[in-house]
């Protein structure tokens, strides 16, 4: 009887450590809404044909619901801000647990950034990713210096300070989070028209770093193991610029990896984008109208070039993408 | 390297493992080891070595040679040389700035306009504290109240056992050594007992002191934003915000000692519940005062110099005031090396020195006045209410020191008591960083911190944890832990402040 009543202390105290734990680690509802779109890709409940990986540029700008609703194809965005490549590598690993795609389409703009620069972009990522060794390897690729594992293991050693700013949102998704994105596109319909740009900087180096093609050349691999048509991509912007030397990298990679590779920039005329109604920041994402644009576009290619089944014929899996459509047109609705 | 950092408690960890894996004789050699690591983390180079070499091989050999010629004058010289080696060092690597600083300040009142450049010497945490502690030691032998060691190794984990080197306390070889020598065996109750010190060390550093801390540091630094009130309340927090993060990592030391079955002399018996100066300084920074009391109070009073004034005041202003006078001037000096010994600074020197002296020689002096007063008056000196109001009495006094102690110069002293004086239109109590929610957490923690302050001045509370259930400890631990990780301050942005007490 006394070992039990111990056992029950130690087990409450278990309880409650995990309690405030959760309590204190950010929900990501009502602001900074990129941080729950790690969580969002467990609640899917049908698989898809593609998947897209890569930083804003892909949760921005893509969005596999017009894809649906226009050539039927499933697709979804695990994308996350400021995503870098060896994150993207880790976070296909773990997509390819759930589920096989047949098309990746990697946007490469995080071949620039060489070593781990943002303590809380790494947290926006990885805060409700779920346990797995992919994610142990991830938090080690990502760390910066001043972090440490534990403080992803124990989310109170990182977020002990937001005891006294609790919000509502902290109560109600306490155990369950909200779902902000539509497979993994974040919806934002404003308009920030281009105007001036800062001046092309020459810099020391373009190249890629060697780590960076190690990790490319993984994701490679990883998709030819898995019988997966890798697509190259980078999504249209006008800043950051991406300079010619970057893409004459990635040109030469995709051509000796036998990749296919869409530099969308080069096709803004093309594709109908305006960046005067096209973005929300000026020329760095695109708006709703603009991810629109590019979806059909893109998504055409995908159907014609890669074919791709038609699911608007299947029963199951229409009825569950008619579902995301209606709250997806809701959700514009309401902004 | 912080003894709230990671690296610090992962270094416990890891000597905990060695010390009590190896066989007992040898447990010492481990503690050195862990000793050296930390003495050179953070600084480590071929000069900082050769300074502790010379403080170690003077000290030991000086305490050898000392009990070679006992009984004989050499025995004295040797002890001299050992002393005045290792003040010289100390000196020279921790005030020569001030030692110039003050010669130039000299000439420069007397018209000169010399300028010495700063210099940057090199040094180890805890200087401070071991080379004192090694003067004690050859002292101690010279006086034969203790006998050399012989094994220089011990004699080296005597004079940086790591725990001691950011905060102190202040160890004796005779009571201390044996203990860091003999090799303790593992025990549930020790480990258990060290933890909840240590959690309760890390509750007063990270929930309160760092908490204070904001307050005092927003007040203290921009004292052009801000007076009156909020002024007054930066000042009246400092000593509180000194106390828990100086007793708190003490509680830290302690715990840790503890676990390694090493007991340490304890350095505060709630000091904020002192009805005067003398009695706090019996209960704050206990090592240091009775340090300094056996090597240098005492010793100043039986010089020939003091006797020899004794000799003289006594025919000239009669025996008492011979007595006074004499025991005044040992007073002052030995506060002035206290003001010193905090800092090479005169703000260092008025606020831990010359003011606590003044306090202390005004309660001498008034004692028979205020007894009289009361009596007139009809006051109960013992009651409660008198006592209260003594104890208030002695936290402004000491707060209003710790102003030139916090304060970064003279001049940046006198404009905080200025600004106290002065009426502010700022009433925001949250202008001085710290949010509502925070104030009340901070509220909180004081209580139980002045709870548990005033229970253990009768009570051991460590004693009856010790004797309690197994539950019983199973929720004082799991309280304790749950606490400092939800309401502490650390962390990523937010690392714990440099502590006040370490000495370089």
């Amino acid at each position: 009887m006394k070992y039990l009543n111990r056992i029950l202390i130690i087990t409450l105290f278990i309880i409650v450590f995990i309690f405030l734990n959760r309590l204190v680690t950010p929900k990501y509802t009502e602001s900074l809404e990129e941080g729950s779109m790690t969580n969002a890709y467990y609640k899917e409940t049908t698989n898809h044909d593609v998947i897209f990986i890569g930083d804003c540029e892909v949760y921005a700008n893509i969005s596999p619901l017009v894809m649906y609703e226009n050539y039927g194809i499933t697709s979804y965005v695990r994308g996350n801000s400021s995503q870098d490549i060896w994150q993207s590598y880790y976070l296909l690993k773990e997509t390819l647990k759930y589920e096989i795609p047949k098309v990746v389409v990697l946007n490469i703009t995080s071949m620039k950034n060489s070593k781990p620069d943002s303590e809380p972009y790494n947290r926006l990522m990885l805060d409700y990713m779920r346990w797995s060794k992919e994610k142990v390897a991830m938090i080690n690729a990502s760390m910066t210096e001043e972090e440490n594992i534990l403080a992803y293991l124990f989310p109170i050693l990182r977020y002990h300070s937001r005891i006294t700013e609790l919000k509502k949102e902290d109560i109600i998704y306490l155990f369950q989070n909200k779902i902000t994105t539509h497979n993994g596109f974040l919806i934002n319909e404003k308009v920030k028209p281009a105007g001036s740009l800062p001046a092309k900087r020459v810099l020391a180096s373009y190249d890629f770093a060697d780590s960076n093609y190690d990790y490319l050349d993984k994701i490679v691999k990883l998709c030819k193991e898995n019988n997966i048509k890798l697509i190259l991509m980078k999504a249209p912007s006008l800043y950051p610029y991406w300079y010619d030397e970057y893409n004459t990298q990635i040109i030469n990679y995709a051509r000796t990896n036998n990749l296919d590779y869409y530099n969308f920039i080069d096709l803004v005329n093309e594709i109908g984008i305006d960046f005067q109604t096209d973005t929300y920041d000026g020329g760095l994402h695109l708006n709703l109208n603009g991810a629109t644009k590019l979806s059909k576009y893109f998504g055409n290619i995908l159907k014609e070039k890669y074919n791709l089944t038609d699911y608007r014929n299947d029963d199951i899996i229409n009825n569950v993408y008619k579902k995301k459509l209606k709250a997806y047109y809701e959700a514009i609705e309401r902004k | 390297m912080s003894i709230t950092s990671l690296t610090f408690f992962l270094l416990v960890f890891i000597t905990c493992l060695i010390y009590f894996v190896i066989p007992q004789k040898y447990r010492f050699i481990s503690l050195l080891g862990s000793s050296l690591f930390f003495l050179f983390y953070d600084n480590f180079n071929l000069t900082t070595v050769i300074y502790v070499l010379i403080i170690l091989l003077t000290s030991y050999f000086s305490s050898l040679l000392i009990y070679k010629y006992k009984d004989t004058k050499k025995s004295k010289l040797f002890m001299l040389i050992g002393v005045f080696l290792i003040l010289g060092i100390l000196i020279y690597l921790k005030y020569s700035n001030f030692i110039l600083l003050t010669i130039q300040n000299i000439f420069n009142f007397f018209g000169s306009n010399i300028t010495f450049n700063p210099v940057t010497r090199p040094s180890t945490i805890g200087l401070s504290y071991y080379s004192l502690i090694m003067i004690g030691y050859v002292m101690d032998v010279y006086r034969g109240l203790c006998l050399p060691q012989k094994n220089i190794l011990k004699c080296a984990l005597f004079m940086a056992y790591f725990p001691i080197l950011p905060s102190g306390p202040f160890i004796r070889y005779n009571d201390n050594a044996e203990s860091l020598y003999e090799g303790h065996n593992f025990s549930f109750s020790n480990l258990y007992l060290g933890l909840i010190r240590i959690l309760w060390g890390l509750f007063k550093i990270l929930v309160i002191s760092e908490r204070l801390a904001q307050i005092v540091n927003t007040s203290f630094n921009n004292p052009d934003n801000f007076s009156g009130l909020l002024m007054f309340l930066g000042a009246l927090l400092f000593p509180l915000q000194l106390y828990t993060n100086f007793s708190g990592s003490i509680d830290l030391i302690m715990g840790v000692s503890k676990i390694l079955g090493i007991n340490l002399p304890e350095n505060f018996t709630s000091p904020f519940f002192s009805p005067t100066i003398t009695e706090f300084w019996r209960n704050w920074h206990i090592t240091l005062g009775s340090y300094l009391k056996d090597y240098i109070f005492y010793p100043l009073m039986k010089s020939s110099f003091m006797q020899k004034l004794g000799q003289f005041t006594k025919k000239h202003f009669g025996k008492t005031a011979s007595k006074k006078i004499t025991l005044y001037l040992s007073m002052f000096i030995m506060w002035t090396l206290i003001g010193i010994w905090h800092g090479g600074a005169y703000t260092y020197i008025i606020g831990s020195g010359i003011l606590q002296f003044i306090y202390m020689l005004f309660e001498d002096l008034l004692s028979p006045v205020a007894t009289k007063v009361n009596n007139k008056l009809g006051i109960n000196s013992e009651s409660k209410i008198y006592r209260a109001y003594q104890i208030l009495r002695t936290y402004l006094l000491f707060s209003f020191a710790m102003i030139f102690f916090r304060a970064t110069s003279l001049s940046n002293a006198f404009t905080i008591i200025q600004n106290i004086f002065t009426t502010s239109h700022n009433m925001q109590i949250t202008s001085l960083g710290l949010s509502v929610a925070n104030l009340i957490i901070l509220l909180i923690a004081l209580l139980i911190l002045f709870i548990i302050d005033k229970i253990s001045i009768k009570n051991d509370i460590l004693e009856k944890i010790k004797n309690s259930s197994i539950e019983l400890k199973i929720v004082i631990l799991g309280i304790f832990i749950l606490t400092i990780l939800t309401f502490g301050m650390y962390g990523i942005g937010f690392n714990a402040s440099d502590f006040i007490y370490s000495r370089i």
